[in-house]
Order: C-alpha cells, then structure tokens, then sequence
C-alpha cells in the first residue's frame, strides 16, 4: 500500500515538473522570430491586425511579414568536404608589403612560419631517428629538417602591381634553392671505425655500407672525402633464381653463379625473357655495374653483394638498380640538375631537385661531422610564381608546400560610382522632399550593414548627393543613406538650406567651400576589422566641383585613390547639379584613374583585368571593368587580410558546399483580424499589431494584468512597445504585441522587429519587454523594460 | 390492448423509403460542395528535386478562381516574376477597412517572401501609404500593388497596368477573394 501511495506521489510530482520547467523559462525577445516557428521553421503562429487598423499597422504588419518569411526559409547545406591537413597550417602570413615578406613575416599581430627549420615538431612525416651502421653496430642519430625561410632565396610572399607574373597577385615567389629538405647528421659518422683503408670516394665503403633514406628513398652511403660523399640509389633487394628484384617494368632473377661471376636475368612484368647480364670478376667488397641492352629505358644493375654454393645455386645476389648512370653517385655542394647522366646529382624521379653534401666545418677522408647536412634543394629552370590554390611538392610525395588561400571566405563587394538623378527625403519626414534630380556618389555593398556613418551606424548604401543650387553661390552638397523600410535615400532634416555637421552631414557651400565626409567600412558592420571611404570635395567659384579625393584603405593612411571628377557639363547651376565620371573619359580607360599601393610604392592600376592586392588587404576588382562601367569596385575582407599557407599533407579532396532554402509549409493563413479569433487561433503563438486601442486581443491582456497598458492608461509619451507574453492566451503559448503611441511609433517598432539581425538592434532586444523612441531604427533607443 | 397488425407490404415501402432517403443523403453529400483553401504548391530546389509544400489561403480558391482578372494572368505573373523586379511597393489608402488591408497585405507579403527565399530573389518589399490611387507609377524594377479594400471600390477584380496591379473587392470575402486570385496568379495555381 505504501510503496502504491510513494509511486502515486512520484507521478504526481514528476508531473507538476513536467508541466513547472516550461513555465519557468520565460521567453525573451532575444530568441525573435525563433519563439514563434516550429522546429521545422514553419511559422507556427497568427499575426493578429484589429479590424480598427490605423494605416501604421497596416504598415507594421507588411514589415512583419517580410522578416517572418526570411525566418521561415530553411537553408539547406549540401557540404562540401574539406581535406585533413597534417602537418604546418599558417593564415596569419602577410600578404608582403615588401619585396622581401618572407612565410615568417606576420600580418599584424597574427602567425606565420617559424622563422628556423621546419621538422618533425611541425610535421610528422619529417623524422628525427636513428639508424644502425653495421660496421660497428652502433645508433647514428639523424633529423629530417625542411627550409623555407632561410638562406639567400627563401620563398617570398609578394603583389607588387609593376613585377611580371605577379601583377598584383599574391603569390609565393619560389626561386632556384628556395625550398630545401635536410637530412642531418646529429653524430659523427667514421667509416674507419670498421675498416682504416676504405669508406673515402676513391676507396668505397661497399661491405659495411651505411644504410639511410632520403625523402624516404633508400640510399647507401660508400664513401666520403673532404666535400663530397659517394652513395648508390634506385631499387635495392636480394635478388635469387626464383626472387626478383623489380624496377620499372622489369624483374631481375640471380639465375646461377659462383665465386667471381654471376648470371642476372631480365624479363618483363609477364615474365617473358628480356636479356641476359653476364658478370665476370666478382670479389667481395667491391661493386661492379653492367648496363642493360634491350629495355626502355637503359637500365644499370649493381652487384654489392653476393654469396653462391658449389653448384652454382644463388643463395643472394644484393641488386642496386635504377636509371642508366643513376646507381653510383658522387655529390658534392653543387646539386647540379642541368648536366645529365654521370654529373648529374638530380634526386632520382625528381629531375627539379638536387642532391648536394654539406659538411659541417671542414670535411674530412671518411667522416662526416656532426651537424654535416645531405640536401636536395629545389632548382625550378625559371623562377616559379605559386598562386592560391597551388603548391609545390617534393619528391617522393614527401610533402607539400601549398599557398591554400585567404584567412577568411568572407568579403563584402564595395561599388563606389557616379549616381543619379534622384531624390533625397528628409530623415524625419520620409515623405519630405529634400533634395530632387540630384548627382552625386553611390557607395553600396553586397553585404547588408557594412557601410557606417560618422555616428558608427550601418546602412548597405550610402550617398553623396549634390543639389541644383538653390540660388547662387549656394551649392548644396549633403551625406545620405538608404533607408530599407521606406525605400528611400534619407539626408539631413537641414538639406538643402541649412548646414548639419551630423551623421547626416549638410550644408551650402558657397564658392571655394570644402566638404568632407568618412564612411567606415566593415563587414556586415561586425568585421574583425575597419576600412575607410575618405572623401573631399571642394567647390569653386566657377560653379564647379573639384573631387579633393575619394579614397580607400586603412582609416587614415588610405591607399587605394580614384580620378573620379565631374563632367564638363552640365554645370552646377539653378537648373542642374554636378554630374561626375571615372577618369578624364568616362567609359574609357585614363592612366592613374584607380592608383593602388602595392608593396609600398603607388601604382597605375587603370586598365587591369585582374584582381590586384592592395597593401591595405583590400581586393580591387578589374579596373578594365571599372572603366567600362565608370565604377570601383573592391573587395574588404572580414578581418585583416593574411595569407594562408601549410607545408605537410592533406588527404582527401576538398570540394565546395552549397546551400539552398527549402521553402516550409504555410499551413495556415497567418494573418487575422481581431474578430476573426476564436479559441481555436489563441491555441497557437499570436502576433498582435496595435495597442488595446485598436486591438482587442491587446486589449484582453491588459485587462487580464499581461499587458502593461490598457487604452484609458496609455502614457502620453511617444514611444513603441515590444512585448512577449508567455502563456498569453493559452498555456505554452506566447502573444507578442507590438504598439505605439503614434502611427510613427508603431511603425518604429515593427521596423526594429524587421531587422532584428541588424547591427542597429542585434543585442539591444533583450528580456520580455523593450521600449522604442526615436524617428529611424538606425538612431532609435531602444531600452529593455 | 389493441392489437397493431401491419401488413408485409407496408413494411415493404418503409424499407423503400428508408433506402431513398439514406441514398440520397449518401449522394448530397459526396457531391456538397466544400471549400478549397489548401493547394499544394510544387517548388524545385538547385537539384532539379520538386516537392510539394502545403500553403493554406484565406478563402475558397475556387471562388477567388472566378474572379476576374485584367488583361490576363500572364500579365500579372510576368510583373512579379521579372528578373529585374528589385522592390514591390504595397500601397493603400487610409481607409475604415485598414484592418482587412493589413491581413491581406500580410498575406501577399509572406507568401511572396517566401517563395522569393526559395528562389534566392532578393526583392523587398515596401509599404507606402498612399492619398489616391490616381496616378500612381511603377516599372519593371519598381512594380506596386495597389490594395483598394470595400470602402473604396465598387467592384472585385484583379487589374494590371503598367507595373501596377491593383487588387480590389467590394466585400470583405471579395478583397479576400481578390488576394488569393492575384496569388494564384502568380504562383500559377490552377483549380477545376
């Protein structure tokens, strides 16, 4: 009975839990629209207009609808796949502002290469190990080691706008010795440890070799002198009548021997019969060489070792094969891979690569000093220019050099250009004609929010506007900015007649008056970093405009700067405004009509099709393509531009993701009048336009203690409210009310809904309440309640 | 008591009436004439995949398929469905019926909205409050519709001219009804 009365108890009380938890997360206007939208994205909700509507409703549930159907696409992602990389990953490599920017020269405060070796603490496919010489049995330590950055010739990283093949295209500049991969000895090596009188080049080490790999390819070591070692390469094995040693296409068989000769057969890859190679004069500790005959391509084989019975069995034959001349090698410092055959030191399979031997101090007769070094340097035959993208290998896939891209995917297309004719509307009065058949400037972006006013406020397009003078000498000139929610170009309440210094800057210029202005740039307003449009114009007595400067780049060092000018007619005048152009032709190309900064020198940059690197980290688009069309256009990125470069490997593939929007089901026609809802419509989340004056279910709230004001107790200030109401109606179930005092107020407060997301609003909606003042989104105060 | 004697074929033409009227209520029924106010709408995504999406109107579609429509669908399809349309401007009139305005408007924008989000179409949309409907100008990039709710018109009909399409009803079902068919127009909904 008791155990029935616990387990009755536990239900009861894990039910008021369930039915507690969902009570006690209030929803806060942070989560908008996500509070209203099923977890499919359909929205699960009626937006609730009274029947005694005032125009600003009408309005406010327009802009409602346009937010609500961005929310309720689903973007879906078909991914692409992105490749592993092992090894070194660096994307704070500056783009080179010098001729010398090397892999290790940072942008900024940001990472680059190491400025000594790479080794296995960068990349695990370098060893540092040992290896055991059987002369004496002993562990000889070794590092692989890689550089980049060092020497007379590291990689560069560069853009100068006037070099060939760079042209102002970041891109790493690999020279003849650029990219070098080290084998080092970390203890002395003594061939006369085992034996005094060999291991030197003339008298080879060929019993008691030392056996090492470079990039991973088998090589042994015979003889060293004073600058030069002696090493056989190619494919080795123990090779007997029924055991082949394979290279290429071909099978070598030990077929029968005896002390001092040995009978090599060849055959192809079928095992069909090739040739015979007759070797007559064997003796042990020394290697003899025979060329093949009749393979392609002409093939050497060494013998470094053998041991037969008396009946002419093979019990091994130890085989170094590879390309004619390739299997007994001296190298010195040269790492010459012009000459061929014989003198050749290129590594085998990589004819680009030379092999060289750099003693540590001075060299010695079958010694290798500690910290001595075997290199195979990279000679490219001209100077290679790496874009993004691309890379450099080295041999034997031992590792890649990749120039993989930018720091960032993310930029925002600026186009600066000449507009007009068009209408400006004062900001307080949208409907207020301030300016009519104005010119001037258009500054847009691709990216929503990411041109900012003087007072740090985002817009997508922002505008330079020149007015017909409204008398003489009196030239109005005044900063605009597009305003999503009207449609229209917003300036100072002041233009045309009277000066504002705000962010809506204005005023009359009279003759050989200057007006200036500075817009910020940043992506979508939330950029890691900043730019700047500087811009400065100056009018003349003449009636005329000088373009003083509009620049771009780095706020106060801007280095990217246009010929924009204004047309020779018409003139400004009572009748007409200034119309400016690209350049002394619009439509044409004129030198120094766009000038970049590259790598520290500023260039011509008119004319270009490509893309061309600013030192700034900015990405000016084809300026043949800004001449056509009597524009800039340029790329910022998201934050400060750097190069992104790894040395290691990466496996995989990577391939590009896409995403398209699923449209969501619309279930229900969303939109309703107050007096269409019955209890059916409070059972889902409610979207209420208008205050309890005009809407009844507001007005139910209120009257229920859920809404702050009733109709009679309305303040008399003007002000929007924006309020979520948990279990507003029904339980589980939120009613969100949008209201103001005036239409203007209620508009407000729809327009901060609709760009919720936008840097004006994005964080000020917080809690269950906030209220809204002010006359546009982009200067309205909007406080949490 | 009485005794009740009923004869065979009396109970013969109760079965018989019984049977008529059972049928004919199995038939009214199957033929009753009943609202349509789903249709599923077919979309395609970057893969060339269709699939049908439920969206839910206002009114009976087939009612709204009866209002009539000037010059023709095209006309209206082509206004909203240009590649250079940047912005759609909603305009109204104040006017007693804001209310009814506002639902509507509602409904043009959403749907739209949501279907230029399938398409990636970057069109805005605009309100603007309008003192008449005379002289009202558009182009292809700047269209307008015009919603003239009951107390400002006589008639229900959808009407295109020049880049403006004007939606009006003479009753509030009309307006409604006039909506759907500028809707149905333009997502070429088609219903028998």
């Amino acid at each position: 009975m008791n155990k029935k009365i616990n387990a009755s108890l536990m239900a009861a009380l894990m039910s008021i839990l369930t039915i507690a938890v969902p009570a006690l997360a209030a929803t806060n206007l942070s989560d908008y629209p996500t509070f209203l939208l099923a977890t499919n994205k359909a929205l699960e909700a009626y937006v609730v207009v009274g029947s005694a509507a005032l125009t600003s409703d009408v309005v406010g549930a327009i802009d409602l609808a346009t937010t609500l159907a961005q929310a309720a696409a689903v973007p879906v992602s078909v991914p692409g796949t992105s490749a592993d990389i092992s090894g070194l990953v660096r994307d704070g490599i500056s783009i080179g502002l010098t001729s010398t920017s090397k892999l290790s020269t940072a942008a900024g405060s940001l990472t680059a290469f190491p400025t000594t070796n790479l080794t296995s603490l960068h990349y695990s496919g370098l060893k540092q190990s040992a290896v055991v010489w059987t002369g004496d049995g002993a562990s000889y330590d070794y590092r692989e080691q890689v550089d980049v950055v060092g020497g007379s010739t590291p990689v560069y990283v560069r853009h100068d706008l006037n070099t060939d093949k760079l042209n102002g295209t970041v891109k790493l500049v690999v020279g003849s010795g650029s990219i070098k991969y080290q084998y080092v000895f970390n203890k002395e090596f003594n061939f006369t440890v085992k034996d005094a009188t060999k291991g030197t080049i003339a008298a080879p080490q060929y019993t008691y070799p030392l056996k090492i790999q470079l990039l991973g390819k088998d090589f042994t070591l015979v003889g060293v002198g004073a600058t030069s070692i002696k090493m056989l390469s190619g494919a080795t094995g123990t090779a007997t009548a029924t055991r082949s040693v394979d290279y290429g296409n071909y099978k070598f068989y030990a077929i029968v021997g005896s002390t001092n000769a040995m009978q090599i057969d060849v055959k192809d890859v079928n095992d069909n019969f090739v040739e015979t190679l007759l070797f007559t004069g064997l003796s042990s500790g020394t290697v003899s060489t025979k060329s093949t005959t009749m393979t392609t391509p002409i093939i050497d084989v060494s013998i470094t070792a053998f041991g037969t019975l008396t009946d002419g069995t093979v019990i091994g034959a130890d085989l170094v094969i590879g390309p004619s001349g390739t299997t007994t090698k001296e190298y010195d410092s040269t790492a010459d891979v012009e000459s061929t055959g014989v003198a050749s030191d290129a590594f085998p399979g990589a004819p680009r690569w030379g092999i060289s031997y750099l003693p540590n101090g001075a060299g010695d007769d079958r010694k290798i000093p500690a910290g001595s070094i075997i290199q195979v340097a990279y000679k490219p035959s001209d100077t290679e220019y790496v874009k993004a993208g691309e890379k450099i290998s080295l041999p034997n896939n031992y590792g890649d050099l990749k120039f993989v891209g930018w720091d960032t995917n993310n930029f925002a297309t600026i186009t600066i250009k000449p507009y007009g004719s068009v209408s400006a509307y004062t900001i307080t009065n949208k409907t207020t004609l301030a300016l009519s058949e104005a010119y001037g400037f258009e500054i847009s972006s691709d990216v929503p929010g990411s041109i900012g006013s003087t007072s740090g406020n985002y817009f997508d397009k922002a505008y330079i506007l020149f007015g017909k003078a409204t008398s003489a000498n009196n030239y109005p000139v005044a900063v605009g900015f597009y305003d999503k929610v009207s449609g229209k170009i917003l300036v100072s309440d002041s233009a045309p007649g009277v000066a504002d210094t705000g962010e809506y800057k204005a005023q009359v210029n009279a003759s050989s008056a200057a007006f200036t202005y500075n817009f910020t740039l940043s992506y979508g307003g939330i950029g890691e970093t900043s730019f700047r449009i500087s811009t400065s114009f100056t009018t003349s007595a003449a009636a005329a405009v000088t373009v003083d400067r509009i620049t771009v780049g780095t706020a106060g060092s801007e280095t990217i700067v246009t010929g924009f000018r204004q047309k020779a007619t018409p003139t400004w005048s009572t009748t007409s405004a200034p119309q400016f152009q690209l350049g002394a032709t619009s439509g044409s190309k004129d030198d120094y009509e766009v000038n970049v900064t590259t790598e520290g020198t500023s260039e011509n940059c008119a004319g270009k099709t490509q893309e061309v690197v600013d030192d700034s980290g900015i990405l000016v688009q084809s300026t043949s393509d800004s001449t056509s069309n009597n524009a800039l256009v340029s790329k910022i990125p998201s934050k400060a531009l750097a190069v992104k470069v790894y040395f290691g490997k990466e496996s995989g593939t990577t391939t590009t993701g896409s995403t398209y929007n699923q449209i969501v089901p619309i279930t229900t026609a969303v939109a309703k009048l107050d007096s269409e809802i019955t209890t059916t419509e409070k059972a889902k989340n409610l979207v209420l336009v208008g205050g309890p004056c005009v809407n009844t279910l507001v007005a139910n709230l209120a009257t229920a203690g859920k809404f702050d004001y009733t109709c009679a107790n309305w303040p008399g200030s003007n002000f929007a409210i924006i309020k979520v109401v948990d279990d507003g109606f029904t339980t589980g179930k939120v009613a969100l009310v949008v209201a103001g005092t005036r239409a203007a107020d209620t508009r407000l407060g729809t327009s901060v809904l609709q760009l919720y997301n936008q840097p004006a609003v994005s964080g000020k909606l917080v809690g269950t309440t906030v209220t809204v003042t002010g006359t546009t989104v982009a200067t309205a105060t909007i406080t949490a309640a | 008591m009485a005794r009740i004697s009923i004869e065979r074929k009396h109970i013969f033409v109760f079965l018989l009436i019984v049977i008529a009227t059972t049928a004919t209520i199995i038939i009214y029924k199957f033929h009753e004439y009943k609202p349509l106010t789903t249709y599923t709408y077919y979309v395609y995504d970057n893969y060339g995949n269709g699939y049908g999406i439920p969206m839910a109107f206002r009114a009976d579609l087939r009612k709204a398929n009866n209002v009539s429509i000037y010059p023709d669908i095209p006309s209206v399809y082509n206004i909203i469905w240009n590649p250079d349309n940047r912005n759609i401007t909603i305009a109204f009139a104040n006017s007693s019926d804001n209310g009814l305005v506002a639902v509507d408007a509602f409904e043009i924008t959403y749907k739209l909205g949501v279907v230029f989000g399938v398409y990636n179409m970057t069109t805005n949309f605009t309100a603007n409050v309008i003192s008449s409907y005379d002289n009202i100008t558009a182009n292809e990039s700047y269209p307008v519709i015009a919603l003239i709710p009951p107390s400002m018109t006589n008639s229900t009909s959808v009407l295109a001219i020049n880049n403006v399409i004007y939606i009006q009803g003479n009753t509030t079902e009309g307006f409604d009804l006039a909506t759907i068919k500028f809707l149905m127009s333009v997502f070429d909904i088609k219903v028998g």
